[in-house]
């Protein structure tokens, strides 16, 4: 015992001193018992060739960890594409939390639908109306961006208006989100009309930028003697980042504008309705690790004479001022996630591999004569 | 050695309770783990209360971003609350000789009018402001030059009085001319004249049965140039018969002004309709303020975070400058209203520079056909070292066809936003995979290499012996 203790001493001292400066009574709690418990009861020599054999497993374990953290990254980036479904809970439940709850007057609910299929692919071939639940609502739509009336998901409404009108909703998404607008407008008696009409679903993201539809029939022309046309158009999955030169959709608010794109110019003013309905499908948002500070939502009235421009920029820069700044801000955002993740795995490798290189000296012969 | 005497009491003590919080495992982990697998029991134990503290932090780690919303800004500015003014209309009735027709549902056109204008003060909220402007009420002779000058407005815009319009509208015949330029251009000046507030935005319904036999000025010209005088002005109209040229003319002036054409055909569809334009919102809360962009970014005007307007003419760029300091984000939406007849494929392209002139991000918004508007936006990030200014390009590729007037230009429509520039994913982590199955990955290697060295160095003593 005697013997023993200088070599434990010391290793302890450099480990465990500045650490218990550092964080007091809760980081050195398993560690000073747990590495001198041993050391009581073998010889000295003995036990440094252990040391040296277990500190090469270790280090071993290591490697391999971050090779295999490479093949398991890569691995993970074949399945980012928008279409692919919610790769497993562990990246969902990671993911799921950015900040960028957009806090514009209609918050989306998501979650509740699940009528929406994860590809794409099959949203085309689905029903292009799903049907829903909850009874319709009459809302005026409005005429322009600036006036967009906001609509929630799962919430159908109906509007009413004149061919050539055309028609402005907004609503609000999120990252990762699968969004899906239906339209089904009922057309004038075919007895009015003079000819085939094309109709359109537009879609915008906060920036007026036309978005893709990743599904659906967003332009369709209705026969001279259809009563309804359909329309639907699905958005590509909202994703948490982007590059400002890029067009990928983000998080904020949406717009579609529903209108009569081509028909014989007789055929203008008459009365339409129009019921329609947007699904969300909640899921993982990409990339990973970042997220927007404020979502895309402009302003839609004119700029106040009170504030000033340097006033307004470092109102938004700073949030609201009333926030307290700590050194460790950010430690555990979820930027620096993949941080821990690599920190946790790297030691539970190790843990493990020192569990395996145990398990094949044991006497008990599991895995050896 | 009174030092270290805490410490050896330690040692016999049982583990201490708390052993969450141990964020650096792998080091402590792998030091103890060196140490102790003399003992494989001891190791065993140890190893399992060390994967148990692992897995501690982890979820504390992985849990951690659930409550990570602090460093998430809010809405921005532009989460404005939802009020919303009463809408301030001035409906303007023809009342011309033609509205004797009897060609709704049996009804003469001027009676199914009256009855739709009576249901539809009836359904109107009170704080609703709604005046009444009548064209060829009064003069029932045939000279054009009196006739073209017939237009009264009979109630103010103000707060709503049922009775008034209900008596007013009951004694309205038939009678004159249809000066609808005039009458448009006296509605404007009304909504201007009785408005406190010389900002709000402007609504007309224009409720006609026939062509304006007093042009010129055509009346969509006038529609398109009250539009650009000022504040918004938008015209809403209902046309009381299928006939093609009236048609045309009220759909040209619809257009215009970023209005809409109804054709009616029934009495319940004149009344439904008509609530629903009066009912319709106003304007945005603050209206858009005016702006006039330059032509290159050094002599551009600077515009702050909120919406704008200006005109902008067939094939021409405009410049403006924004305040954006090093760090922070351009967010700018751009609409330019297509209000008369375009060539069959437009454009409008928005660039954001450095005030230096190197461009930092574009995007085009394009489209063929019947359209209201071509919009598009552009994000930009002001560079570390920047001057806190950026340009922003707005520039329309709209051809002009034969016949048609280039000014005034259309109108355009900026939503300007500054907010904190957005942080990508990082670099550093390339390559680091996230969640528990990476996480159990790495340890079912882990278990595989050491089992893998432990044969191994069975293998080697088998061989060689044991020194």
């Amino acid at each position: 015992m005697n013997r023993t203790e200088p070599i434990s001493t010391t290793t302890d001292d450099a480990v465990a001193r500045p650490l218990r400066r550092l964080a007091p009574a809760r980081s050195r709690s398993a560690a000073a018992p747990v590495t001198r418990a041993p050391v009581t009861r073998t010889s000295a020599p003995r036990a440094s060739v252990v040391r040296r054999a277990a500190l090469g497993t270790v280090g071993a374990a290591l490697l391999l960890g971050a090779g295999l953290g490479t093949v398991a990254a890569t691995g993970s980036a074949w399945a980012d594409s928008p279409s692919a479904p919610a790769s497993g809970s562990a990246s969902t439940s990671a993911s799921a939390s950015p900040s960028d709850d957009a806090s514009a007057p209609s918050t989306a609910a998501g979650g509740t639908s699940s009528a929406i299929p994860d590809a794409p692919s099959n949203i085309a071939s689905a029903s292009p109306m799903p049907s829903s639940t909850v009874s319709p609502v009459a809302v005026d739509p409005g005429t322009s961006f600036l006036t967009a009336t906001a609509v929630k998901d799962d919430q159908p409404v109906t509007v009413t208006g004149s061919t050539g009108d055309y028609q402005y909703l907004s609503f609000v998404l999120k990252a990762g989100q699968l969004a899906t607008f239906s339209a089904e407008v009922t057309l004038p008696p075919s007895a009015q009309r003079h000819g085939p009409a094309d109709w359109e679903l537009t879609l915008y993201d906060g920036l007026r930028r036309e978005q893709p539809c990743v599904g659906g029939t967003p332009v369709q022309q209705a026969a001279d003697d259809a009563a309804t046309v359909q329309l639907t158009c699905t958005l590509p999955r909202i994703r948490s980042y982007a590059d400002t030169w890029s067009n990928d959709p983000l998080p904020g608010t949406y717009y579609a504008r529903l209108t009569l794109a081509d028909s014989p110019e007789q055929d203008l003013g008459l009365a339409t309705s129009g019921q329609l309905l947007l699904t969300v499908a909640d899921g993982a948002s990409r990339p990973a690790g970042a997220s927007l500070p404020t979502p895309l939502v402009q302003p839609a009235a004119g700029p106040t004479a009170t504030a000033a421009p340097a006033d307004a920029v470092t109102d938004t820069a700073s949030g609201d001022g009333t926030a307290e700044h700590h050194w460790y801000d950010g430690w555990f955002s979820h930027r620096h996630a993949p941080w821990w993740w690599m920190a946790g795995g790297s030691a539970a490798a190790a843990a493990t591999a020192v569990l395996g290189f145990t398990l094949t000296r044991r006497r008990l012969g599991w895995f050896s004569s | 050695m009174p030092e270290r005497r805490p410490r050896q009491v330690s040692t016999n003590r049982p583990p201490a309770p708390h052993r969450t919080c141990r964020v650096r495992s792998p080091q402590r982990n792998g030091a103890s783990g060196k140490i102790a697998s003399i003992q494989s029991v001891i190791i065993i134990r140890k190893a399992v209360a060390g994967a148990a503290s692992i897995l501690t932090a982890l979820v504390l780690v992985g849990g951690l971003p659930a409550a990570a919303h602090a460093d998430g800004g809010s809405g921005g500015d532009s989460d404005h609350p939802a009020q919303t003014t009463a809408p301030r209309v001035e409906l303007v009735l023809d009342v011309s000789g033609s509205m004797r027709t009897a060609d709704i549902g049996g009804k003469t056109r001027i009676s199914a009018a009256q009855q739709a204008l009576d249901e539809v003060v009836d359904a109107l909220p009170d704080q609703d402001q709604v005046g009444l402007r009548t064209l060829g009420a009064t003069y029932p002779g045939n000279n054009k030059t009196i006739g073209c000058k017939d237009t009264q407005q009979v109630v103010p815009v103000g707060p709503l009085d049922r009775n008034q319009i209900k008596t007013v509208v009951a004694t309205l015949r038939p009678t004159g001319f249809t000066p609808i330029g005039l009458a448009l251009k006296d509605a404007a000046a009304d909504l201007n004249k009785d408005s406190a507030d010389s900002t709000a935005s402007r609504r007309i319904v224009l409720i006609t049965d026939g062509e304006d036999d007093c042009a010129p000025p055509d009346p969509c010209d006038v529609a398109r140039s009250l539009a650009a005088q000022g504040t918004p002005l938008t015209v809403d109209t209902l046309g009381l018969t299928l006939d093609d040229k009236v048609r045309r003319q009220l759909t040209c002036i619809a257009d215009a002004t970023g209005g809409t054409y109804t054709a009616v055909t029934s009495e319940t569809q004149l009344s439904q309709r008509l609530t629903q334009l009066v009912k319709r919102k106003a304007d945005p809360r603050t209206p858009p303020a005016a702006t006039s962009g330059a032509a290159s970014c050094a002599t551009a005007p600077t515009i702050t975070p909120g919406v704008w307007t200006d005109r902008e003419s067939f094939q021409q760029q405009r410049w403006y400058k924004v305040a954006v300091q090093p760090g922070q984000e351009l967010r700018a939406a751009v609409s330019l209203g297509v209000d008369r007849a375009v060539d069959p494929n437009y454009a409008l392209t928005v660039t954001a520079t450095s005030s230096d002139g190197r461009e930092l991000a574009r995007d085009a918004g394009t489209g063929s056909g019947r359209t209201d508007a071509v919009s598009t936006g552009v994000r930009a990030v002001a560079a570390p070292g920047s001057n806190g200014t950026l340009c922003l390009e707005v520039a329309n590729a709209v051809g002009q066809p034969d016949g048609v007037a280039a000014t005034p230009g259309f109108p355009l429509e900026l939503s300007i936003a500054v907010t904190p520039a957005a942080k990508g994913p990082s670099g550093l982590v390339q390559g680091f995979g996230t969640g528990w199955g990476f996480v159990g990955l790495l340890a079912a290697f882990g278990l595989a290499a050491g089992l893998l060295l432990g044969w191994l160095a069975r293998l080697r003593r088998a061989i060689w012996g044991q020194r």
